[in-house]
């Protein structure tokens, strides 16, 4: 009876998070549930409960049979502030663009709920455990730019390109741990990512007037998972060890438009191909040790994110480097059943110099976490209620886009790039005069600085049965 | 404390100064047409037609282009020298050598325009025609004969069926190491996305009346023959079917060699010669002044 309702609701959140886009991963920037943030995500030697199926499988061995929820909330205070522009720079038409360039300020926080339990079978050695979270946004939040001069066309900002739609979208977990001997568990799982494939056969019956179409759209759902694994060791009463991997996942949106034009049927459809990634989560390694005493238990942890693998929104290598992050944790014990928690961290960015073409946005990262939790009874209910904040630092940096030649905007020039090439001499459209020099209406340019910083907090209910 | 210092320290955003000074060119991107341009001359008689005259012919055509159809307006400017005057009658018949020196066609769909490069206009061959007026007077009635130009292939009749993609009479008018004459599609920035190779023929003919002195004008019967030999892209490779246009086609005459008290004379390097360069250097002049009135498509007239 206790297991079918969870069962159930998480069968319908996975259905519904199945059925919809989504987006990586709020829990790689904070951690998953109220402790993980306290502690400033150090938990990958501690975690013990359906958190688990994200921080380290393993630790799913240890955890009671439990079902529980967590509220989480966010609210951003960073933003991008671009330098003026120098006169003399723009390209054609450059002031009739669908929007003014502009800073980005204060993007929206993000909130939602996290649903999960674990479960012990076979005398308590195996054990499963998942955990949804859904944004109360709605699910299936994702959008992509450009990160050079093609998003003048479009918002004509900036976008932090690891912290925005990350922070609200879905993300599933799911994991399955052994307990080999009383000192070691062993984990498996998965992260789970919907994706989609369209098609949009689109008939345009006067080319002449566009917004009069006749479009048909065709969607099917595919998922994308990447494994997680893990262990935990624990050589004595008081010291522990852990050791997590997870591969690369990202959500897709893939498919084609294909646009038919009344009179040019004979030529074929014209193919619009889409390619949108979001939120593409990298391979990660993490270590981390724990020493759990009476008066404190304190927990150290390194992730190494492979980011040299990451492709932006529309699948391009972005060049970033891989980093290594490192965060620490305190758990102090203030009566029987209460503890306080703090923690801090420091991430790095793996988004090298953006002094050409590209303004990829990300800043390093400091983190402090505090919180408390405690094991209280209610109707005979064993329920243990976790609160916790976390404020991360985005250290400020300055942007300045190099000075020097600038070569024609093509494929593959990474350097800052003139839109529109020299002409010896004027064209039945074009002046040539007006083509000297650079002309860019890349957002980024000439400059930009971005920093902030992001509050976030949860509370968690287990129900430990 | 750790916190706070923390934080503090990421607040304030501040945008970095410039290292770019502002650049002089591309201050306002100016996008206009390049070639166009008339001033008039109104008033007083045609009485010393001999010398040389700018030609500028609106043509309106009605076309497909991707599915929708369009008004297509073709701006032609050519160079005109009148040789010789003979009596007829009460009138007048000039005898004339005609050079078309540009021409610019109006975008199609979404901001897709054909361009005619220069490469094909220089090798278009000047024409001798001959051309009727009925009196010298403002109101006089003036007729040309009509003007039929051949691009991009030989021996072909004014009536005769275009040649098709193989056939021996297509020739590489423009010398680009492709049969027929090429145009380039560009998008709305003159940026290009295709060239296409075509034969096409040309007729125009003139019936207009004396402005005065150094000025003609009137309306223009034209047709537009055109077959697609090859194309580096579907969407410029369907052959387009023009007919006339409900509104208009117009055309207007001026002199342009400063004689016979004309305002202008358009030999602007002073090599004592007007040629096409000249004339399009005078476009914009002459378009300035107002004497030459340029007129937008108007795709309703065409449905």
């Amino acid at each position: 009876m206790s297991i079918r309702r969870p069962l159930s609701l998480c069968a319908g959140l996975l259905a519904l998070s199945i059925a919809q886009p989504a987006d990586a991963n709020v829990f790689d920037v904070f951690g998953a549930g109220a402790r993980s943030q306290s502690m400033a995500g150090a938990l990958g030697a501690l975690t013990e409960d359906f958190m688990a199926a994200f921080h380290n499988p393993a630790g799913l061995g240890g955890a009671a049979s439990s079902f529980g929820m967590s509220v989480f909330g966010s609210f951003n205070r960073t933003a991008i502030r671009l330098t003026p522009r120098p006169a003399g720079f723009d390209p054609p038409n450059y002031a009739d663009r669908l929007n003014a360039r502009s800073n980005t300020v204060n993007p929206g926080g993000a909130s939602g709920v996290a649903v999960g339990g674990t479960f012990r079978l076979l005398g308590d050695n195996l054990s499963l455990g998942g955990v949804i979270f859904a944004p109360f946004d709605g699910f299936g939040t994702s959008s992509s730019h450009f990160s050079d001069e093609r998003e003048q066309y479009f918002s004509n900002r900036l976008h932090y390109e690891l912290m925005g739609d990350r922070l609200s979208t879905e993300v599933m977990a799911i994991g399955m741990s052994y307990r080999l001997r009383p000192w070691l568990s062993m984990g498996i799982g998965m992260l789970i990512l919907p994706g989609a494939v369209t098609s949009a056969p689109v008939y345009v019956r006067n080319a002449a007037d566009l917004s009069q179409v006749d479009i048909n759209v065709a969607v099917d759902q595919k998922a994308r998972r990447a494994l997680t694994a893990g262990l935990i060791l624990r050589p004595t009463e008081s010291l522990r060890f852990g050791v997590t991997f997870q591969d690369e996942i990202w959500f897709a949106v893939g498919g084609q438009a294909l646009v038919q034009l009344r009179g040019e049927e004979a030529q074929g459809p014209v193919v619009q191909e889409i390619n949108v990634i979001s939120g593409y989560s990298p391979t990660r390694v993490s270590g981390s040790a724990a020493w759990v005493g009476e008066a404190a238990t304190v927990s150290l942890e390194a992730t190494f994110r492979a980011w040299s693998r990451y492709i932006d929104s529309h699948g391009i290598l972005a060049g970033f480097e891989d980093t290594v992050d490192v965060k620490a944790g305190v758990e102090l014990p203030m009566s029987p059943g209460t503890y306080a928690r703090a923690g801090i961290g420091y991430a790095p960015s793996p988004v090298p110099e953006q002094t050409g073409r590209t303004s990829y946005v990300d800043n390093d990262r400091l983190a402090f976490g505090f919180g408390a939790g405690s094991d209280v009874e209610v109707w005979d209910l064993a329920l243990t209620i976790d609160v916790g904040f976390q404020v991360q630092a985005l250290i400020a940096k300055q942007v300045v886009k190099s000075q020097g030649a600038h070569p024609d905007c093509a494929d593959g020039v990474q350097r800052l790039c003139d839109e529109f090439a020299d002409l010896e001499r004027d064209t039945p459209l074009t002046q040539a005069r007006d083509t000297i020099g650079l002309q860019t209406g890349n957002p980024g340019f000439p400059g930009y600085a971005h920093g902030g910083y992001v509050v976030a907090a949860s509370i968690d209910v287990k129900w430990k049965f | 404390m750790l916190i706070s210092a923390g934080v503090a320290g990421c607040i304030d955003v501040e945008a970095p100064k410039s290292t770019y000074a502002d650049q002089d060119a591309a201050v306002g991107f100016d996008m206009r047409m390049l070639s166009d341009g008339g001033q008039a001359d109104v008033g007083g008689a045609l009485t010393a037609p001999i010398g040389q005259w700018a030609l500028f012919v609106e043509d309106r055509k009605c076309m497909s282009a991707i599915g929708a159809v369009i008004e297509n307006v073709i701006t032609s400017w050519y160079l005109v020298d009148v040789i010789e005057v003979g009596e007829a009658g009460e009138g007048q018949i000039l005898r004339k050598r005609v050079r078309l020196c540009s021409q610019t066609l109006s975008p199609l769909v979404g901001g897709l325009r054909t361009v005619v490069p220069d490469a094909v206009i220089n090798r278009l061959p000047s024409l001798d025609m001959s051309g009727f007026l009925l009196g010298t007077e403002p109101g006089d009635a003036y007729l040309g004969a009509e003007l039929v130009a051949y691009w991009g292939m030989s021996d072909i009749g004014i009536e005769t069926a275009l040649p098709a993609e193989g056939d021996a009479r297509i020739i590489d008018q423009d010398e680009d190491g492709h049969a027929g004459v090429s145009f380039i599609t560009t998008n709305a920035l003159g940026e290009p996305i295709c060239d296409v190779r075509v034969v096409q023929r040309t007729r125009v003919r003139l019936d207009g009346v004396v402005d005065g002195a150094n000025r003609l004008s009137g309306s223009v019967w034209g047709q537009l023959d055109q077959t697609v030999i090859e194309s580096s892209s579907p969407l410029c490779a369907s052959t387009t079917e023009f007919a006339r246009s409900p509104s208009p086609s117009t055309f207007v005459m001026v002199r342009v060699d400063g004689k016979n008290g004309a305002d202008l004379n358009a030999d602007l390097n002073n090599d004592g010669e007007i040629d096409c360069v000249d004339i399009r250097a005078a476009e914009s002049v002459i378009e300035s002044s107002g004497g030459v009135m340029r007129g937008a498509p108007d795709n309703t007239v065409c449905q």
